[in-house]
């Protein structure tokens, strides 16, 4: 005994500073700001505005206690306004929608954590929304983003430290790396989809709380091509999936977040955005439809409310993913119609 | 999983460890422990990898046997080359044949031949230029009559799949690690401990806090500007320096908690002041073994001058090579090699020390010296000649006075993560040591301060979403 503390000496004093430190910068109340990168931790590299979302609604919405928990692609980020939807059926609905490049992997970590402080608030949520548009759900990448990584680094472990970056960490951190010592996020150009620094990205985060995590697509509408209409479905790789497996990629995903929503004691409602093109005419369309309806049949508790392809006028659109305020206000409307006659009252 | 993760910190070197332990004392059960958890913690990079390892080590213990049982010169030579051509085809295979067959469709493209040729395409194999080095080292080692054979398969699978330099290094051979492995060890004492895990936690900070921010200053590093060059070639250099040195530190410190003492494969490198002796401070176990391996056997400096320079070049051709299918690699190899040449016709070290006296002279070497090395990186790290080219370019808008820009920032950047490495580097090669050896000679205050500043600068500035180890991929 003796020769171990002889020998660990040095690192056991250190724990104790450690210990003491930490436990003195917890009784100091301390914002929740972002740091560089902070899902990846990479202070060099531009924050990507997506990661800021995921972050933000976390910190703004997750402790609201609600009956809907949306997750998702951006579609629904920007497409579904939970104050239009809870008109129509009751209890609060929040848009934790956020970015295909998540991953189904990504959505079910991030619902967890969400679930997590849903139940400590003492909320008690119904249903698990799964939003996407189908030409997500034609993707074969689901899994090949690193982000579901980062969230799970971040959420999903038991050493997970999101807060541990704060405060006055954060402004040693952007000192050494930026010359600032500000615990605020700082200077963060984003990515293509912001234009601008986050001095005019903050009065749009704040609102989130106010929306339910719901926001209007930033930027100007881009023209809809007809090339883009098409699923960016790789027929090979389609075929050899179908070869190989016995479903296709997004029924075995579709699958693990239903198995993963009943775990959870909540019903999975799946919704596909709207298409603002003959999207139905690509060649893989019967295939993922035939695979939705296998899954239907699979899962016959799942509400589906609405058709896999929904055809909307392009004026409604920003891009082929995302609608406007006035489409988004009408597929609220539609998705709470079709809710409520699927029996979700 | 890989040694900066929790999985292996928190779990599966402390359950190894544990098992271990308590079997100690008899070495076959000890050495089947070492094996399975090897043979885990390669598989879980992907359960067909283990074929690649498992038919290289299986194929040189049967060959070392019948090498050794044999006195007929012939016969013992041609199952040596058996063991030559099996596990050098096993990584040209691997490593080479996409890189091969896409410069052949190529070729054939270019003289119209066909522009339907197949490309093959085979999965990266990780670590495997380390242990079919490890292997083949031991089969010539019973060929040369250095090394015998060993009976027990599970004693010689635990020196193949020892986990800690399984992946990258450093490369032991059989009569370094068998040894080792074959005999009961005692349990490691607590005072041996201590620094074991400093040794890993100090590869884990510098991996994490000043590899992986070097690796994010070079992949910023935006060409176009003027000077940028620099700053991508210096933050390489210590990039693929601390990466590497990292693995190594953690691997060594693993090593010691079975009591297995690992070869040092890096001694402060850039503080060398000619090309040889660069390389008898850069990964090391690699060096040696071209050396004993390729260099003497095509007659080192036995013959003439020329004969001399013809077989560095040849040797430092092919140590390009293993690092990797690319020309890239192979200018890397070859301008290495002409750099000795170089230094052997004319020891520009000793000119300046001759010109300048030892005192100013030794540091102006040293300096000479890294820049050489650093041009050398700029190839070997360049992603496309284009890259490289846009890099040297880079550089010598510095002389035509274009403006500097983004390099100041940068420059700071670089200087900020620099500056430790120096310095730390410094105090090692002042006592013709690694840094983390000094750690027995430290006071208790400045040990504990270690830990401290590591573990705060682990937490505001280590990447989080970790770079793979850059030697992973050779």
């Amino acid at each position: 005994m003796t020769s171990f503390i002889s020998s660990f000496k040095p690192l056991l004093i250190a724990l104790c500073i450690i210990l003491a430190v930490e436990a003195a910068s917890h009784l100091v109340p301390v914002p929740q700001r972002y740091n560089s990168d902070l899902l990846t931790l990479a202070p060099q590299q531009k924050e990507r505005v997506t990661n800021i979302f995921l972050i933000e609604k976390m910190n703004t919405l997750a402790n609201m206690p609600a009956r809907f928990l949306q997750f998702g692609d951006s579609s629904g980020f920007y497409g579904l306004k939970p104050e239009i939807v809870t008109q129509r059926v009751k209890g609060e609905w929040l848009n934790f929608g956020c970015c295909a490049r998540m991953g189904f992997g990504g959505y079910r970590t991030y619902a967890a954590e969400v679930l997590k402080h849903q139940r400590a608030a003492g909320g008690n949520p119904t249903f698990m929304v799964i939003n996407i548009t189908p030409y997500y759900a034609a993707t074969r990448e689901f899994e090949e983003s690193e982000l579901p990584e980062a969230l799970h680094l971040a959420y999903g472990q038991p050493w997970r430290y999101e807060s541990w970056l704060a405060g006055w960490r954060l402004s040693f951190t952007n000192w050494l790396y930026l010359g600032k010592p500000v615990d605020e996020f700082l200077d963060q150009r984003t990515d293509k989809y912001w234009s601008g620094d986050f001095s005019n990205m903050r009065p749009e985060l704040d609102r989130l709380n106010q929306t339910h995590g719901w926001m209007e697509r930033p930027g100007p509408a881009k023209p809809i091509t007809m090339d883009e209409c098409v699923f960016p479905v790789d027929e090979e790789r389609l075929e050899w999936y179908a070869r190989r497996q016995p479903q296709l990629l997004l029924r075995r995903e579709l699958n693990e977040t239903a198995n993963f929503a009943k775990t959870q004691g909540l019903t999975l409602v799946l919704l596909f955005n709207p298409v603002p093109c003959e999207a139905e005419r690509s060649d893989s369309a019967a295939t993922l439809q035939r695979e939705i309806e296998a899954f239907k049949a699979e899962w016959p508790d799942v509400i589906v409310p609405v058709d896999f392809i929904r055809r909307y006028p392009p004026e409604l659109f920003k891009d082929i993913w995302h609608l406007n305020v006035v489409g988004a206000e009408r597929n609220s409307r539609e998705i709470a119609e079709a809710l409520v006659k699927a029996g979700v009252r | 999983m890989t040694f900066q993760s929790y999985e292996y910190l928190f779990v599966f070197l402390p359950v190894v460890f544990i098992l271990y332990t308590l079997v100690r004392k008899n070495a076959f059960a000890a050495n089947t422990v070492i094996c399975l958890a090897g043979l885990i913690f390669y598989g879980m990079s992907g359960w067909h990898f283990l074929f690649f390892l498992m038919a290289s080590a299986l194929l040189d213990f049967w060959l070392g046997k019948k090498i050794a049982s044999c006195e007929e010169q012939d016969k013992r030579k041609r199952w040596l080359i058996i063991s030559c051509v099996f596990n050098v085809g096993m990584l040209s295979l691997v490593k080479y044949s996409p890189w091969i067959t896409g410069n052949l469709n190529d070729l054939m493209r270019w003289s119209g031949f066909s522009d339907h040729a197949v490309l093959m395409a085979m999965p990266m194999v990780p670590g495997i230029s380390f242990y079919t080095f490890q292997t083949l080292s031991y089969t010539i080692d019973i060929y040369k009559r250095e090394e015998h054979p060993r009976r027990n398969l599970m004693t010689y699978m635990s020196f193949v799949s020892f986990f800690p330099h399984l992946v990258a290094g450093p490369i032991m051979r059989s009569r370094n690690l068998l040894p080792q492995l074959e005999k009961v060890r005692p349990s490691v004492t607590w005072e041996q401990a201590a620094p074991a895990i400093f040794l890993i936690i100090w590869g884990v900070f510098k991996k994490l806090v000043l590899a992986d921010n070097f690796g994010d200053i070079v992949n910023n590093a935006n060409l176009n500007d003027a000077g940028a060059g620099l700053i991508f070639a210096y933050a390489f250099a210590m990039q693929v320096y601390c990466d590497f040195s990292a693995y190594t530190d953690v691997a060594r410190g693993t090593a010691r908690l079975f009591k297995v003492e690992l070869n040092v494969n890096f001694l402060t490198p850039y503080f060398s002041q000619n090309p040889s002796e660069f390389w008898r401070r850069w990964h090391i176990t690699l060096s040696t073994w071209v050396r004993d391996y390729v260099y003497i056997p095509l007659g080192g400096n036995r013959g003439g001058a020329r004969q001399t320079m013809r077989n560095v070049i040849i040797t430092m051709f092919l140590c390009g090579l293993w690092h990797g299918a690319g020309t890239n690699y192979i200018v890397w190899g070859l301008w290495h090699g002409a750099l000795l040449a170089l230094y052997y016709r004319y020891p520009l070290d000793e000119m300046l020390k001759r010109k300048f006296g030892s005192r100013l002279g030794q540091p102006l070497a040293m300096i000479l010296m890294f820049q050489l090395v650093c041009i050398g990186w700029i190839f070997f790290r360049g992603e496309s000649w284009q890259q490289i080219w846009q890099a040297f370019y880079s550089i010598g808008e510095i002389f035509r006075g274009e403006p500097l820009g983004a390099f100041t920032q940068m420059l700071y950047m670089l200087a900020l993560f620099a500056l430790p490495v120096f310095l730390t580097d410094y105090l090692g090669w002042k006592r013709g040591t690694e840094y983390p050896e000094l750690y027995t000679l430290m006071p208790t205050w400045l040990k504990t301060a270690h830990y401290v500043v590591m573990f705060y600068l682990l937490i505001f500035l280590g990447k989080r979403l970790s770079n793979d180890f850059i030697y992973f991929q050779f």
